[in-house]
């Protein structure tokens, strides 16, 4: 994340220029988890003014990057959690960078597996692989303990692994 | 698979997420953040997501004095949308009550009134047909209507039929603009409007369509009334067909759901697909249907993929429709899906590379689709392309002057004329004039817009004045610039201003290649004519 601030009492001034500031590296950030840059965001912005309105505990917090951070990753969570509760997959991105067919092939097929996993999982997919963020970071973020992290990166391997294997057996049936 | 090929394939998929306009979402959030420190003491405010909801779009309109012909009908929605183009456009926003840009010049820091482009011109001073040869690229006078209409459609013989007036009336507490049964014809070759038929009933926010056999399909819309001092909007299934060969209007069939801020093409069958709609003010409306002009009825189509208010929609050249954006109770997206008139059916298309609202939309002749303008929130979505071949939406170049309300017109030369339209200033953003060595730049939104204003900047220009709730306040030029975009470049390029600053003013293609700019300035009364 951008530089820390670390003000003592921080005046509304103060913090909304550190939302702000803190919005576009926010933004790639939950593209990562959420796949969809439009999905992010409404998701900075939702996160944004969750942080506002609690800004008598951000005022005095150690990190308020971390702090604001942690609300971004709850809010991505909530969404992905909906998106679960609604049954459909997110629509791939708009632009594509490069890639022959058989990457964009590929790159389908993860999108759907990912789309599989619990909301969890793909939370912590999303910031090991598309933030590539470490372990200890992915633990900051989230709140869980490193092991919690190592554990769950493993499981969604797993469960990926899974849902790939299904994807290509249900292709295969349909030609 | 094993771990390494399956972390590699993460990685790939997730490299080939464009993470999109990060610089646009820190203003987003400074909107945002601005909006909750602007109404959060008086206790009314709702979280602003994307956008402001319908309901605060219909209350702005209304403070503001916006007519309702911002949600006419825009940009083929609803003109014919064949593979030569949209014969006419009309931008989707009324402007008489935009305030001007505040404008400080770079080298002393001064601000400067009045920020249009070009002095407005009278009504009389154009009040009459053009009598000389306009040079290329010039724009003319021509003569004035009557009325202030907000609709342009070409007709078959060439006139060009004009409806849309509205006038000001009072409902309880409210002051909105309704619309009036009100019509004209304009005539390329004598130059003159005149009147027709009246329609039977208003209609404001139908969409309208030129049907094959010249007749002009009006659909929906939405009536005003008053409800204990509420505004009340009741949404329109009805509908009414223009006969040019008698100048008159009748009734249709009804559709089959009310709709208003609907979106309508014609296809190549004939039918016009009606889609989407805002069917009543908390549900947009994912459901279509289909007018068969033969027999004067609607019928069902199948279903969007998603309920769409204040979509545009654009016929291919293979036939399918291409449906853009849509606005979703607080939140204007990128989304677009494609109608397959085979079978009946609409299925995703992907999204724009970025949110938009009610976009400018303009068939190109190489079957492409230009998209362009489309309101988001304090600033103007830049210019892409469609490409029906591939499926993908790329950017292309850059308007020169930035412009929302605005509409395209495709040219017989196939590049697409885009003439005024709205520049708003805000959250810092910074504007060349013609004249040079001026900026216009945000005032409004307090820390966050300074923020945003040295982020943007570099920190050289300093906000002075202006301080308010973000979009609120924004000041807005509006433009009598025009500039050309050229399909083979994928450039704009300039070309003559008009006489007047317009925005949402519409754009005809007139059959002998020259383009009737009607309305949108200060009065909604003047006209002028361009010459490719």
């Amino acid at each position: 994340m951008l530089a820390e601030a670390t003000l003592v009492a921080m005046s509304d001034d103060d913090i909304a220029e550190l939302l702000v500031s803190q919005a576009p590296e926010a933004h790639r950030l939950a593209t990562w988890i959420l796949r969809d840059p439009v999905a992010a965001e409404d998701a900075v912005q939702e996160a944004a003014v969750s942080a506002w309105d609690a800004r008598k505990k951000l005022r005095h917090a150690d990190n308020p990057t971390a702090w604001f951070t942690r609300i971004l990753v709850n809010v991505c969570r909530d969404e992905l959690r909906r998106r679960g509760r609604r049954r459909t997959l997110p629509e791939l991105p708009g632009s594509i960078s490069g890639g022959t067919a058989d990457r964009l092939a590929v790159r389908d097929e993860i999108g759907r597996a990912i789309a599989h996993l619990s909301a969890d999982e793909q939370l912590v997919i999303g910031l090991r692989y598309g933030r590539d963020l470490t372990v200890p970071q992915i633990a900051a973020h989230t709140g869980l303990a490193e092991g919690t992290v190592k554990s769950r990166l493993h499981h969604s391997l797993e469960h990926l692994r899974s849902a790939l294997a299904a994807e290509r057996r249900a292709e295969e049936s349909r030609r | 698979m094993n771990d390494t090929d399956i972390q590699q394939d993460l990685r790939d998929y997730y490299g080939s997420i464009v993470p999109g306009d990060s610089v646009r979402t820190s203003k987003l959030v400074a909107a945002a953040i601005g909006a909750r420190r602007g109404w959060s003491t008086s206790g009314t405010w709702a979280r602003p997501r994307l956008f402001v909801g319908v309901a605060a779009a219909v209350t702005v309109a209304l403070v503001a004095g916006v007519g309702f012909a911002a949600w006419r009908t825009g940009p083929n929605g609803g003109l014919p949308g064949g593979p030569a183009g949209s014969p006419s456009a009309s931008a989707s926003a009324a402007t008489s009550s935009m305030p001007s840009a505040s404008l400080i010049d770079v080298a002393t820091a001064t601000p400067v009134a009045n920020a249009t482009e070009t002095a407005a011109q009278s009504p009389s001073a154009t009040r009459h047909a053009a009598t000389s040869a306009t040079p290329a690229g010039q724009f003319s006078a021509t003569d004035s209507m009557d009325k202030a209409y907000d609709t342009a459609t070409l007709l078959l013989d060439g006139r060009v039929l004009m409806t849309g007036d509205s006038k000001r009336v009072a409902f309880g507490n409210y002051t909105v603009s309704v619309y009036t049964t009100a019509a004209e014809l304009y005539d390329p070759a004598t130059g003159k409007f005149s009147p027709t038929g009246s329609m039977v009933q208003p209609q404001g926010g139908a969409t309208v369509t030129r049907l094959a056999d010249g007749r002009v399909l009006f659909a929906g819309g939405a009536e005003f009334s008053s409800s204990g001092g509420q505004l009340v909007i009741t949404r329109l299934a009805t509908a009414e067909l223009y006969d040019p060969t008698t100048g008159t209007f009748s009734m249709t069939g009804s559709m089959t759901h009310p709709r208003n801020d609907h979106t309508a093409a014609l296809l190549h069958s004939g039918e016009v697909l009606i889609a989407g709609g805002d069917m009543n003010s908390s549900d947009e409306d994912k459901t279509a249907e289909l007018y068969d002009s033969a027999t004067g009825t609607f019928k069902p189509t199948g279903d969007m993929t998603k309920g769409r208010a204040m979509a545009r929609s654009v016929t291919l050249a293979d036939g399918h429709v291409l449906v853009l954006g849509y606005f979703s109770g607080t939140t204007v997206t990128s989304s677009a899906e494609i109608y397959d008139p085979i079978i009946g059916t609409f299925s995703s298309a992907g999204s724009m590379t970025t949110a938009r609202m009610s976009p400018a939309v303009t068939l190109l002749q190489d079957g492409r689709v230009l998209i362009a303008s489309g309101q988001v929130p304090y600033e103007v979505a830049p210019p892409e392309l469609f490409d029906p071949a591939t499926g993908a939406f790329t950017p292309t170049g850059s308007f020169i002057t930035e412009r929302s309300i605005t509409a395209g017109a495709l040219l017989g030369d196939g590049r697409v004329l885009f003439a005024g339209g709205t520049w708003t200033a805000q959250m810092g953003r910074v504007q060349p004039e013609p004249a040079g060595g001026r900026v216009a730049v945000a005032l409004s939104g307090g820390a966050a817009a300074r923020a945003l204003a040295f982020a943007d900047f570099g920190g050289a220009p300093t906000p002075t004045a202006g301080a308010g709730v973000p979009g609120a306040t924004a000041p807005s030029t509006t433009l009598s610039s025009a500039e050309l975009f050229d399909p083979a470049t994928g450039r704009f390029v300039k070309t003559g201003s008009m006489r007047t600053p317009r925005a949402g003013n519409t754009v005809t293609v007139l059959l002998d290649g020259r383009v009737l700019i009607t309305g949108g300035d200060a009065t909604g009364l003047t006209a002028e004519l361009y010459q490719p």
